[in-house]
């Protein structure tokens, strides 16, 4: 049998314990007997509480126990289902990443689930991963974590283990990824894994430092992401003709795109300071291929760190079972513990 | 202690009349009546009309003057025994010890009376008179036996015990052998009965040693002369019974020396020699 909400058989247990503590004391006249001076005696109730070793009449105290511990059964939602795993796991991979499939298949067992996301994300055969298509690029994370916590829903298991295999690109993450990631009651397992490598050709990179009057301005747009530095730009600097690829925060191009030839050459004119934190920015403008729509850039270990959160790993839900056949149980339960609780009235009276 | 040992304890006890008895036959009691006697008082000056055989021929000769002698007369005193013989009288209900002190506590005062050559008598309360005073010889068995003979129950009227026992035998010595736990108007009717009496009256008060201490342990105590009082003895209670019971024996003391009545509390644990050795020196 299980219980979904166990808490109530255990306060059920909390109540028939006390009550069985209070069948102990019992309100009744102490034995007789004969005193010829009893006239010395301050009138008083002869009624004393007195403190019993072996509970006192215990058809009712086994009436109202049992009426007690019927009525938690029946409140912590009990079915009579087969019995839950101990532990499950749910596997959401990166489509973006064809690395995250082999890495998926160690982690996947017989009774885990596998969630395939991209854009979206969906509950796939734990032995078609091989079939699955690439993605286009892009993947979000919100959607991954969505699919996790339905899935976790229908998964009956005490505990479940969320894994999440992506490369993690900062564009995996939106507005909405914080707040849905605090839906999940325990921390994520993260595997990161490489980024895939792009088959456009290399672009031929040119810094443009700025000169004459410099200009500090604090971020750099490029794909929509706002990069956050002490950059500074040349206050003259005249953006040549092409595809604008970075914009500083005021809108100005920060750098530009043009073909040449089969390839292209890429104008930077964003004056980086020497700080690691812009090393990812860096590395994102010299190693973009010519072309590409999109910005790989992957998160900062500390983002991936809150992403996966800290504590225990295995997460617990109390579910709905909601069945038919649990709903009679209940129903039963509840019937049972009236009957009884009147027969108990009956007793009493 | 046995009967027996009991009466050989308190052999040679001598128990005097409080004040001197009426005239009756010769015994140990000073008599108000003064005879011819052989244990010389005194000499009072001879008057008209008495007895010349009384004038000390001797005393005339020497002093020339009439002079009659004088001497104290000895009396019997009957002794009626009044024995409390009522419910409350059969307590602890195991051992009924407090019937058994008083039992003997009689025994052992009517063989001291007895010794004196007193007649002595038993009157059973709430039962019928068993004997009045007599000084046969088979007296204190005669006694012992209606002791033994008694079937403790129902409640006493201990006036009409005392009225009855100081009737029987006028200016005796009534000994009342008693818990006194009657009710109120008894005990303030017996309290006047013993005022009217010609004679002593002894109150002796058997008080059972669980009376003055009750069992710790929480209990419903009840009156066995009066089911209807039942009262738990249970946490506070206890302190005020004692008070109550320690103010209302100290006002029964009072009573019955305001009375006139020579009064003595034992308790059952008392060995019974020396509560009869206290009785009979009490003023």
């Amino acid at each position: 049998m299980n219980l979904a909400a166990p808490g109530f058989l255990a306060a059920a247990f909390a109540v028939a314990a006390a009550v069985v503590a209070l069948h102990l004391l019992v309100l009744r006249p102490p034995p007789a007997s004969r005193l010829p001076t009893a006239r010395f005696v301050p009138p008083a109730p002869s009624m004393v509480r007195r403190r019993e070793t072996w509970p006192q009449d215990r058809w009712l105290l086994a009436l109202r126990v049992a009426t007690i511990l019927l009525a938690g059964l029946a409140f912590s939602r009990p079915s009579l289902g087969g019995r839950r795993a101990p532990s499950a796991r749910i596997v959401a991979l990166d489509l973006s990443a064809p690395a995250a499939r082999d890495s998926a298949r160690r982690y996947l067992g017989p009774s885990d689930v596998a969630i395939a996301f991209d854009t979206a994300a969906r509950i796939v055969p734990n032995d078609s991963l091989g079939k699955l298509g690439r993605a286009s690029g892009a993947s979000a994370l919100s959607a991954a974590l969505i699919a996790a916590r339905r899935a976790a829903a229908q998964i009956r298991a005490d505990s479940i283990e969320l894994i999440v295999i992506s490369p993690f690109a900062a564009s995996a993450f939106d507005a909405a990824t914080a707040a849905i990631r605090a839906q999940w009651p325990a921390a994520i397992h993260v595997v990161r894994v490489t980024q895939p490598v792009a088959t456009l050709p290399h672009a031929r990179v040119q810094w443009t430092p700025p000169d004459g009057a410099i200009d500090t301005i604090g971020g750099v747009i490029m794909d929509g992401i706002v990069a956050v530095a002490p950059f500074t730009r040349s206050r003259t600097y005249r953006a040549p003709e092409g595809s604008v690829v970075a914009r500083w925060v005021d809108g100005a191009p920060a750098a530009v795109e043009r073909p040449v030839g089969d390839s292209c050459e890429r104008e930077i004119a964003i004056g980086m300071p020497n700080t690691r934190a812009v090393d990812q920015l860096r590395a994102a403008f010299t190693d973009r291929p010519c072309g590409a729509a999109m910005l790989s850039m992957a998160m900062g270990d500390s983002a991936v760190r809150a992403f996966a959160g800290t504590g225990v790993i295995s997460a617990t839900f109390a579910r709905n079972q909601g069945g038919s056949g649990d709903r009679t149980l209940m129903t039963t339960l509840l019937i049972l513990a009236g009957a009884l609780a009147i027969a108990e009235w009956v007793i009493r009276r | 202690m046995t009967d027996a040992a009991l009466l050989d304890a308190v052999r040679g006890v001598r128990w005097p009349a409080k004040r001197r008895v009426p005239a009756a036959a010769h015994g140990v009691h000073r008599s108000r009546r003064r005879g011819v006697a052989a244990e010389f008082t005194e000499y009072r000056p001879y008057a008209q009309g008495d007895d010349p055989r009384r004038i000390d021929w001797k005393l005339l000769a020497r002093s020339d003057r009439a002079f009659v002698r004088l001497s104290d007369d000895h009396a019997l005193l009957p002794t009626m025994f009044v024995v409390d013989t009522s419910t409350s009288m059969a307590f602890p209900v195991d051992t009924v010890a407090k019937w058994h002190h008083a039992r003997r506590i009689a025994l052992a005062l009517a063989s001291i009376a007895h010794a004196a050559g007193d007649p002595v008598g038993l009157a059973l309360a709430p039962s019928a008179l068993a004997f009045p005073p007599r000084t046969r010889r088979t007296v204190v068995r005669e006694l012992t036996d209606a002791l033994s003979a008694v079937r403790l129950g129902g409640a006493a009227s201990l006036e009409r015990l005392l009225s009855a026992g100081a009737t029987i035998a006028r200016e005796a010595r009534v000994v009342l052998i008693s818990d006194f736990l009657t009710h109120a108007e008894d005990l303030a009717a017996t309290l006047a009965g013993a005022r009217a009496v010609a004679g002593e009256v002894h109150a002796i008060h058997v008080v059972a040693a669980e009376e003055l201490a009750p069992p710790m342990r929480d209990v419903s105590v009840e009156d066995p002369e009066d089911p209807t009082l039942r009262r738990p003895l249970v946490g506070s209670a206890r302190a005020t019974y004692d008070r109550e019971f320690a103010a209302w024996r100290n006002t029964i003391a009072r009573d019955w020396r305001a009375a006139g009545a020579s009064y003595v509390m034992t308790t059952t644990d008392e060995p019974a020699d020396r509560a009869v050795r206290r009785i009979v020196a009490s003023p």
